[in-house]
């Protein structure tokens, strides 16, 4: 079909997955629930605190429902990591800039992500709490070239101030997509075979019972 | 009633629930009712999985570990695949996830990974359901066969029945199910876009299945068990058939 290597033919969307990892307190709950407050929906009668969001996106005319799987941050609860990350399109790896060990954290996941995941899977380091610039104990450059040498991209961001959050989210958004198309593109035109779904991206047919109301606009500021 | 019982009351009405969606919705629910447990003493605070998963661990290993394990496994093999990157299929995973850490709480602790066999579990099941998406579909599981009572759509019972099974064995095992009083006036039909077929003592209800789920275009059909008499007089008989080249 045509609409496979576009995309972003009439009554499709894109369904992303997107997997919050990093150490327990870094900020990965207030993050992303300030990135989804403004549609946190309480509608939708099973919507559960923020272990569990969603938001839904429109990037160019493309429509994009991503749902944002929260993981528990504590050490002890490391072991569980593959069965959230398995499967999906995105990575958001968080660390508080004035906590060193939690930037020596994500480069733990980096490392076991790539050799899980390979590259398929668009991976963001974040470095949360800006707002804490005084007491920053990660250096910028040192994080900034980091993640460019292991493929990621780097944000900083702050929950508190609700700074950077937006830009992340569109930008790993827009990678999913290119990943996605790429993806499309190499298997030809088998839109719907098993294959698609190796790594969760799904193309999936609009339906008219989308969840939460709202317009599909990206902007929540 | 304090919490906790609530909470083991939902896990044993989970386990009571049928449908896998059902018990997916008890699971919500019971979430729900942690998370609310836990405003108690905070309110208004958000929680993700960070405080989440260790209450949820509390919880579970005050429960029935037996029932919740099999409750787990089967809502994983059975859950509807259009539901995978939903709300169910996160809080299932995290129930599965911590059920897992607390079965094998020394293991985990020592080698900080789960093990390969329950890695993999969880892929096959991923993998199950995204391969099966495309043809979900209640009736097209093998060795089972979906049969309505009288209507179709009415009193659905899904069989399970051999590939080779006859059409007059599968209506002694719907007797049976449906409870008929006089199964000599009952036999099995198969209505195919509004037309109705008879199938034949000797024929073989997964062959005809087999045959109208592979046919292009998709067909809609149904099996129905009824009386022999049900169209009433003033309709023409059903053709009987036995092989299913009769469409």
């Amino acid at each position: 079909m045509a609409a496979a290597g576009g995309g972003a033919a009439a009554g499709r969307a894109y369904s992303f997955k997107v997997v919050l990892l990093g150490e327990g307190c870094v900020g990965k709950t207030s993050l992303v629930l300030r990135y989804c407050e403004n549609k946190f929906n309480d509608k939708h009668i099973t919507t559960l605190q923020a272990s569990f969001l969603t938001k839904k996106l429109n990037i160019g005319g493309k429509r994009v429902n991503l749902a944002i799987w929260d993981t528990a941050g504590q050490e002890r609860f490391h072991a569980l990591g593959p069965i959230y990350y398995r499967d999906s399109n995105g990575a958001i790896l968080v660390y508080d800039i004035t906590d060193e060990d939690s930037f020596q954290k994500v480069k733990n996941w980096v490392k076991e992500l790539r050799k899980m995941l390979g590259n398929e899977i668009c991976l963001c380091i974040v470095g949360n709490k800006i707002d804490l610039e005084k007491e920053r104990h990660v250096s910028i450059q040192e994080a900034e070239s980091y993640a460019e040498s292991v493929g990621a991209k780097h944000y900083h961001t702050s929950a508190k101030q609700n700074k950077g959050i937006e830009e992340l989210f569109l930008d790993l958004c827009k990678r999913m997509i290119e990943t996605a198309q790429v993806d499309e593109r190499a298997k030809g035109n088998g839109s719907s075979q098993p294959g698609a779904a190796r790594r969760g991206v799904q193309i999936i047919d609009d339906e008219p019972q989308v969840q939460s109301g709202g317009g599909g606009c990206c902007s929540s500021g | 009633m304090p919490v906790m019982e609530k909470i083991l009351q939902k896990f044993a009405s989970m386990h009571k629930a049928y449908s896998p969606e059902k018990k997916i919705s008890i699971l919500l629910k019971t979430c729900k009712l942690i998370y609310d447990s836990m405003a108690l003493g905070n309110p208004g605070k958000p929680y993700g999985a960070d405080d989440f998963l260790p209450v949820l661990m509390y919880v579970l290993a005050r429960s029935n570990l037996t029932e919740m394990l099999l409750n787990v496994e089967y809502m994983m093999e059975l859950m509807d695949p259009a539901l995978q990157l939903g709300e169910g299929s996160y809080y299932l995973t995290t129930t599965y996830g911590a059920l897992e850490h607390i079965k094998n709480y020394d293991k985990i602790t020592v080698t900080r990974q789960l093990s390969v066999e329950v890695q993999d579990s969880i892929h096959r099941w991923e993998r199950r359901r995204t391969l099966n998406k495309a043809r979900a579909s209640r009736s097209s599981v093998q060795d089972f066969i979906c049969v309505s009572y009288l209507e179709p759509e009415q009193q659905s019972r899904t069989l399970a029945s051999r590939a080779d099974t006859l059409a007059s064995a599968l209506c002694a095992q719907c007797a049976e199910k449906f409870e008929v009083l006089q199964p000599q006036d009952y036999r099995l039909f198969v209505l195919v876009e509004g037309r109705c077929f008879q199938l034949a003592d000797e024929a073989l209800p997964h062959h005809i299945k087999g045959y109208l789920l592979r046919s292009e275009p998709k067909r809609d059909f149904h099996f129905v068990y009824r009386p022999l008499d049900c169209g009433g007089s003033g309709d023409p008989p059903c053709l009987v058939v036995r092989e299913p080249n009769f469409l």
